[in-house]
């Protein structure tokens, strides 16, 4: 029956048929959400600094924030086996192409937060060199406003950016676009 | 004193120089002409009197609509005599500067830079590339007719990934005896180790390292062009964020600059408490340093506990200037606010615990074999070519050259402190290591001494007593007619600064920080020109790990304690 949907071309595939938690299939819907609760509780952050909110950033998984209570506490370095990325600083137009080549890189589903006045606008850096808001570049789920946000607001960004996920909607999102 | 210099660069330059004159901090300015350049400044080496044998910076400063247009900026240091001397050389726009790469090896990046920001070639470099910017940039952002807000446009099609790539090791002939048998490793731009943004590309024969050009630019923010177009007193914001990992020093060293431009006496409590939080913030930024350099050779757990003890003080920080990192406490003319009066008691908490917690940190390293077999002997520096890059703080004190500008050219009261200064002679990695731990012990001798002075001032003269210069209290506002005038005038235009020049300089917790500030008389800085420590201290890095392993590129920049956000500004 699957097969014989995936191979007819004006019929909706697999991917379509679990994207649409509307379609009337309870069951998808169900496991959507279950696999988004799973997702929420071990985000691993990309280890990206960028400038002085990464120093926040390590605050956070130091002792006194410790991050590790949400399950956040592994920083890839390897952008294969993160799913969020913090833009944690001012991006530079000489920055901006290689970010985007990172986010490119992570596997789906995958988020990014802009920590920070420079990467949600561009801050008090309204020169040349930097890229007003990393979501010219980037698309932000979640916005940190301070310059830097403390910890405790990076931390807060985490929590919402888990209630998000437990939606399950980006489960669905990710196979809608034929990604992995 | 300042006239003997004086003196005592004429009686060195002799014709070379066009004019002398004296800078608003007394120090001493020659004008040279660009084909004497060069002779100047090896008479001022070689001079027994002035032995200027340390180069700070070469930059430049757009004088338009003078012709010629621009200025070549040289600011010179004698290790021995501890005197400053800066050079100043007319350019039209065009024309060719000599370069200094072959005296100071420190200039070759000082002079990529200003060919890069201002478009002024220089002859003879070796190398001369854009720095900070991209190959296909446009224009060059310090000339006054750039636009501080322009946003840049590629042409379609520009893949400026494919330009990352080629770059590779541009500048860098290949160097092993078969170019057939060595690889080019990309590290960086994102990598855990880098300490931030920076590249390297690293040419490999097996795990021997032959070859090394780092990129950097990747942070390059602008700042000193954003430093033009706003007033004296919000530029404070901008520095903070530059060496993020030791605040305060910046807006130390740039206060200083514009009130040597001012003339403005700080009050002494003003100025202890500067020397309390400077070296508070001496003390953070080489924790940050200490755990993330244990981390990167593999101790994790030091990280922990350095980042514990770092609270400690980022409470001090919020508790006095009302943040945790970027708090903008140090203002033209002294500082921001008083004192509270539970912070020497938040300090005395702390300096209890910290003496013990210094030794765990030297119990799981000082002595610890692994960390000695990844230290001892690698990126060994001399002191000749040390002085030559123009290194300084804690890699040239670990190299024997015993300076320090908070002994030698005391500020903000530093002559009145008591503290050693230590000195390694090895000048690898595990010397600096050395030399970073007893800072770590002296910045506490000097903030317990601080603090005592602090408490023998009259609690709030924090800032000096000049409306022109620090905000009216509130209740002022309310009482006379001419303080509310004054409030106005403070939170529009600012502070006028004379027209003059000035180098404002600290001993930072990474070396020799320094901002040159030129005020044309206005509401704001015609030019700043930051000199940071790590941009200098980072162009020896390829000299650094010459002949060692791979592994060793990782010890060796977390040893140099590289910020990106102040090599790239």
């Amino acid at each position: 029956m699957v097969r014989e949907r995936l191979t007819k071309p004006d019929s909706p595939t697999a991917a379509e048929l679990l994207s649409n938690p509307d379609d009337g299939s309870i069951l998808l819907t169900s496991i959507n959400k279950v696999i988004g609760w799973f997702q929420s509780n071990s985000i691993w952050p990309l280890t990206f600094g960028l400038a002085c909110c990464a120093i926040e950033m390590m605050s956070l998984t130091a002792s006194r924030f410790d991050l590790s209570r949400f399950g956040s506490e592994i920083f890839r370095a390897s952008p294969r086996q993160a799913d969020l990325m913090i833009v944690s600083g001012r991006l530079s137009w000489k920055m901006a192409p290689i970010a985007r080549e990172l986010y490119e890189q992570m596997p789906y589903p995958k988020w990014v937060i802009a920590m920070g006045a420079c990467a949600s606008c561009g801050g008090v850096f309204s020169t040349y060199a930097i890229v007003h808001g990393a979501d010219h570049i980037l698309p932000v789920d979640i916005y940190v406003p301070g310059c830097p946000p403390r910890p405790e607001a990076l931390l807060d960004a985490i929590i919402k950016l888990q209630k998000k996920i437990k939606t399950g909607t980006y489960v669905a999102q990710g196979l809608k676009d034929g990604r992995r | 004193m300042s006239t003997a210099v004086d003196e005592r660069l004429q009686s060195a330059l002799g014709g070379l120089a066009e004019r002398a004159y004296v800078d608003a901090a007394g120090e001493p300015v020659a004008v040279v002409p660009p084909a004497n350049l060069r002779e100047a400044v090896k008479v001022l080496k070689a001079s027994p009197d002035t032995y200027c044998d340390y180069l700070s910076f070469a930059s430049a400063q757009d004088m338009i609509p003078r012709v010629p247009r621009f200025d070549g900026i040289y600011q010179l240091y004698s290790i021995k005599h501890h005197h400053w001397f800066r050079l100043r050389v007319p350019v039209s726009d065009g024309e060719a500067l000599p370069s200094l790469a072959d005296i100071h090896k420190g200039a070759d990046w000082h002079e990529r830079e200003t060919y890069d920001l201002f478009g002024i070639p220089y002859d003879g470099h070796p190398d001369l590339r854009r720095i900070l910017l991209t190959d296909n940039w446009h224009g060059h952002p310090l000339r006054k007719e750039y636009d501080h807000q322009f946003e840049p446009v590629w042409a379609p099609g520009t893949n400026v990934l494919q330009n990352v790539a080629e770059e590779g090791m541009a500048g860098h002939e290949a160097a092993g005896e078969d170019p057939a048998k060595t690889i080019v490793l990309n590290l960086g731009p994102q990598h855990p180790a880098t300490h931030g943004v920076m590249r390297l590309a690293v040419e490999l024969d097996g795990e021997n390292i032959v070859g090394c050009v780092p990129h950097i630019g990747y942070l390059h923010t602008g700042i000193e062009k954003l430093s033009e177009h706003h007033n004296w007193t919000q530029n404070i914001t901008h520095y903070a964020r530059m060496d993020y990992l030791s605040p305060m020093n910046n807006e130390l060293a740039y206060c200083l600059a514009v009130e040597k431009l001012l003339g403005v006496e700080v009050p002494k409590r003003a100025q202890y408490i500067r020397v309390l939080m400077s070296e508070l913030t001496r003390i953070i930024s080489h924790l940050v340093w200490l755990g993330t350099h244990a981390m990167d050779i593999g101790a994790l757990t030091v990280f922990l506990y350095c980042f514990a003890e770092r609270e400690k003080i980022l409470e001090m920080y919020e508790a006095i200037g009302g943040q945790r990192m970027m708090t903008s406490y140090i203002r033209i003319g002294g500082v921001q606010d008083d004192m509270p009066e539970s912070f020497p008691g938040m300090v005395e908490a702390w300096e209890k615990t910290f003496d013990s917690q210094l030794s765990i940190y030297h119990g799981l390293l000082t002595k610890n074999p692994i960390w000695r077999q990844r230290t001892m002997g690698i990126g060994v520096m001399d002191r000749d070519t040390s002085l030559s890059y123009g290194l300084s703080g804690p890699l040239a004190r670990a190299v024997g050259i015993d300076w320090d500008l908070r002994r030698d050219n005391p500020y903000s009261s530093f002559e009145e402190f008591e503290f050693d200064i230590p000195v390694e002679q090895t000048g690898d990695v595990y010397a600096r290591y050395l030399v970073r731990m007893e800072e770590l012990r002296q910045s506490r001798r000097i903030v317990l001494q601080a603090l005592k002075k602090i408490a023998e001032t009259e609690p709030g003269t924090y800032v000096a007593e000049d409306y022109k210069l620090a905000p009216v209290p509130r209740d002022g506002i309310n009482a006379s007619i001419e303080e509310l005038i004054h409030h106005f005038k403070y939170w529009t235009d600012g502070i006028w600064v004379p027209s003059g020049e000035a180098y404002g300089f600290i001993e930072a917790s990474k070396g020799e920080l320094g901002y040159f500030v030129v005020s044309d008389g206005t509401a704001h800085p015609q030019r700043v020109k930051i000199r940071g420590p790590s941009f200098s201290n980072l162009s020896a890095f390829p000299e650094m790990i010459k002949g060692h392993l791979i592994a060793d590129v990782i010890a060796t920049i977390g040893s140099i304690d590289i910020v990106l956000g102040e090599v790239d500004r």
